[in-house]
């Protein structure tokens, strides 16, 4: 007779691969991190907030930004500790499908320009009892040949002491 | 509004953490019988249909044409909706403004998610812009820790408030024989002892991946005097987009979810949320994100939700009864939670919600969703014409 | 190449999935797979046969739970042969390869597969077709082979001892 215990499941890995047009903004934006390993951005003529990463209109009061170079300059990279959370649980990777090894330390970050920037918190052997709100951080970037214009090209922030400019 | 709305029948499957016995179209069948026996209707008196679900989760896109013919979609009129976590109440007020313009006069609103199939997380992480944040985004997760640390810092709750807030939902998903996590949770002690995801975010905070579907029909004021159910009434709904998160760089922000709220109460006379409606089906995938979210539509002061909570205020017999259902906490087929507010709301108001039905006699109700890019909707609904 | 300037970002989706058949496609799969049977499943309202089968009728909306075996032959509805290879993960086959809908002896429906054993300028709608199952079966659609054209007097190779009423051959339900 026809035996009905056994439930089956298709298995299978959707692989499709992308290619994205950057854009003259984004494209700006991720070229000139690879090419200078700095973060440049744009203000709004408008409501004058720094629109990170940069774009063609203010999604807000929607002025429009002139293109690059006129009122775009690079951030420091440097700013304080706003917030952190410690991933603790298994993350999978959409465009490899591995999953990332946990735990890592995200953080969110106030940088002296007046933006707000979340990235990795480094070393990996990060003591995260060291941490508090308002410590001086600073964007560790990949050296040039290992930068290809994606945000990764910050490897992490690292804590820095004060006045270490 | 041009056509007086009502929902006259919902319907809605068991929720699991899998289903292998079913395949997706199946799965959306069941919802869909489900919602017409509710409603004592063939599939021949629906006009049209609207269906939806957020595509990534199974690998498969243009999911209408999978479910069409198995919902009784086949040869007639409709539309897909994916609006991610906002889809189910999105195809609900797709579906009121189909019937309020005239066009249709019976349409069925049906969404569902099959998540066990896929990487939920993964498949979250590509909403997010592949050219910016996609390899840094810590997805849903991240953002609701960082929401409960916001919330904390600024009201002064303690951190054993995420875990009072899912004894209540706990509580409530024991009455309905739909919700997915029906957990027996004793006491604070133990709900405490739940591992981190992100601190403070524990597992139990945070909702689970569901199977499941949700099915609405909505008809005119005309065809309501022969439907069999008590109709009940749309009153009104709202949608506001916001820009994407990261544009901010990550600062916290409900305003959104304000001026959905604010919009809607202010153009149906309603000043005092919390008295005037009669109970509340909030979209919250986080239980700290509850008591955010509720001072934020408008129901009670910063920093005033927590004391309630700890008050027992939100009890499905007690002043303001908030997801009697159990909410999203306990049962999340993303494609199906928006509608499932919805249909949980019809029901209370309708007297027919059995076992998790609120102690008082409702007559408004108000249903939300939010979505990752601070996409909100809000709907109200009421026992009474007016 | 402008210099500071990135014009196009690679990226890729590979994410793995797991889709549940349900119970009505678990057992074709199974039949398949264990047994070299193609089964079926019918309406008890329109009296519709379904290959591939599936749990609820389009038509009445009423669950089915009659099932049919059918033999491995039938009637090639329409072809095309592909002459286009874009992926070697997406495509069974190196172009160029033929693609038909088969309907199955017994069936209303069309299941599509590919066609071997044949010249693409011989492919005739309207052609006898029979089913050629793999050795080794692992439950999904691969465990056929392909379609190749019936031989003139050749016999179905499917087994005969159907649980379930004898399968008609098809056009008189249409219409």
């Amino acid at each position: 007779m026809m035996d009905e215990a056994e439930l089956l499941a298709q298995e299978r890995i959707l692989e499709v691969r992308f290619h994205w047009s950057a854009g003259p903004y984004l494209g700006r934006f991720l070229g000139m991190l690879k090419e200078e390993g700095r973060l440049w951005v744009v203000r709004c003529p408008g409501c004058k907030r720094i629109l990170m990463p940069p774009r063609i209109v203010c999604g807000i009061c929607y002025s429009e930004t002139p293109p690059f170079p006129k009122g775009w300059f690079p951030l420091s990279g440097r700013g304080r500790l706003l917030d952190w959370e410690r991933v603790m649980y298994p993350q999978m990777d959409p465009e490899t499908g591995t999953i990332r090894p946990e735990p890592y330390i995200h953080g969110t970050f106030a940088l002296d320009e007046g933006v707000l920037f979340t990235h990795y918190l480094g070393p990996e052997d990060l003591d995260e009892s060291t941490l508090r709100e308002g410590l001086r951080v600073e964007a560790v970037v990949k050296p040039k040949e290992e930068r290809v214009g994606k945000p990764t090209d910050i490897r992490y922030f690292k804590l820095v002491e004060e006045g270490d400019d | 509004m041009a056509r007086r709305t009502a929902i006259v029948g919902v319907g809605q499957t068991y929720h699991k953490a899998r289903r292998p016995d079913v395949n997706i179209g199946e799965l959306c069948a069941e919802a869909a019988k489900a919602c017409l026996e509710d409603a004592d209707l063939t599939i021949r008196e629906v006009d049209a249909f609207v269906l939806g679900n957020m595509e990534l989760f199974e690998g498969r896109y243009c999911q209408d044409m999978w479910q069409a013919d198995f919902v009784g979609a086949f040869g007639k009129p409709g539309i897909r909706v994916t609006t991610g976590g906002t889809t189910g109440a999105t195809l609900a007020c797709v579906a009121f403004e189909y019937v309020a313009s005239g066009v249709y006069d019976t349409v069925m609103a049906l969404g569902f998610e099959k998540q066990s199939e896929g990487d939920t997380r993964a498949g979250l992480k590509t909403v997010s812009d592949p050219l910016w944040i996609r390899w840094l985004t810590t997805g849903a997760i991240g953002y609701f820790s960082r929401q409960a640390r916001y919330y904390m810092r600024e009201t002064g709750a303690p951190e054993h408030m995420g875990s009072l807030v899912r004894m209540r939902l706990a509580e409530h998903a024991k009455r309905n024989p739909h919700a997915h996590l029906r957990l027996e949770i004793k006491n604070i002690q133990e709900a405490m002892k739940a591992p981190y995801l992100i601190p403070p975010l524990r597992q139990t905070d945070m909702c689970p991946t569901s199977e499941g579907a949700c099915a609405i029909v909505v008809t005119c004021e005309e065809r309501v005097p022969k439907m069999a159910r008590r109709p009940v009434w749309v009153k009104d709904w709202v949608t506001v987009h916001k820009e994407a998160m990261y544009i901010r760089g990550g600062k916290h922000s409900v305003e959104d979810l304000t001026m959905a709220a604010s919009r809607l109460f202010r153009r149906n006379g309603i000043t005092k949320p919390r008295e005037q409606i009669s109970v509340a089906e909030i979209y919250a995938p986080s239980t700290w994100a509850e008591l955010e979210w509720l001072e934020a539509y408008g129901f009670c002061e910063k920093g005033q939700a927590w004391r309630l909570e700890e008050e027992g205020h939100f009890y499905w017999n007690r002043e303001f009864p908030v997801n009697p259902s159990g909410g999203v906490v306990c049962t999340n087929p993303i494609g199906a939670t928006g509608l499932i507010r919805v249909a949980e709301c019809a029901l209370q108001l309708r007297g027919d919600a059995g076992e998790h039905q609120i102690w008082r006699e409702p007559t408004l109700g108000f249903a939300t969703a939010w979505g990752g890019s601070g996409w909100t909707v809000a709907v109200l609904l009421s026992a009474q014409k007016e | 190449m402008i210099e500071g300037l990135v014009e196009t970002v690679q990226g890729r989706l590979y994410v793995p999935y797991r889709n549940w058949l349900g119970k009505t496609a678990s057992l074709f799969f199974r039949e398949l797979r264990d047994r070299g049977r193609l089964m079926a499943t019918r309406c008890r309202k329109c009296e519709k046969v379904y290959m591939p089968p599936r749990s609820i009728c389009p038509e009445c909306f009423m669950e089915m739970d009659q099932w049919v075996e059918l033999p491995a032959t039938g009637t090639l509805l329409t072809y095309t042969v592909v002459h286009y290879s874009y992926s070697d993960y997406h495509q069974p086959r190196k172009a160029p390869y033929a693609l038909g809908i088969v309907r199955l002896d017994g069936a209303d429906t069309g299941l599509c597969h590919l066609l071997g054993e044949v010249d693409f300028g011989k492919l005739r709608v309207g052609m006898r077709v029979e089913a050629v199952l793999k050795e080794e079966r692992k439950g999904n659609i691969l465990d056929i082979a392909y379609f190749r054209p019936l031989r003139e007097g050749s016999e179905s190779t499917n087994s005969s001892d159907s649980l379930s009423p004898e399968p008609r051959a098809g056009d008189s339900r249409r219409g």
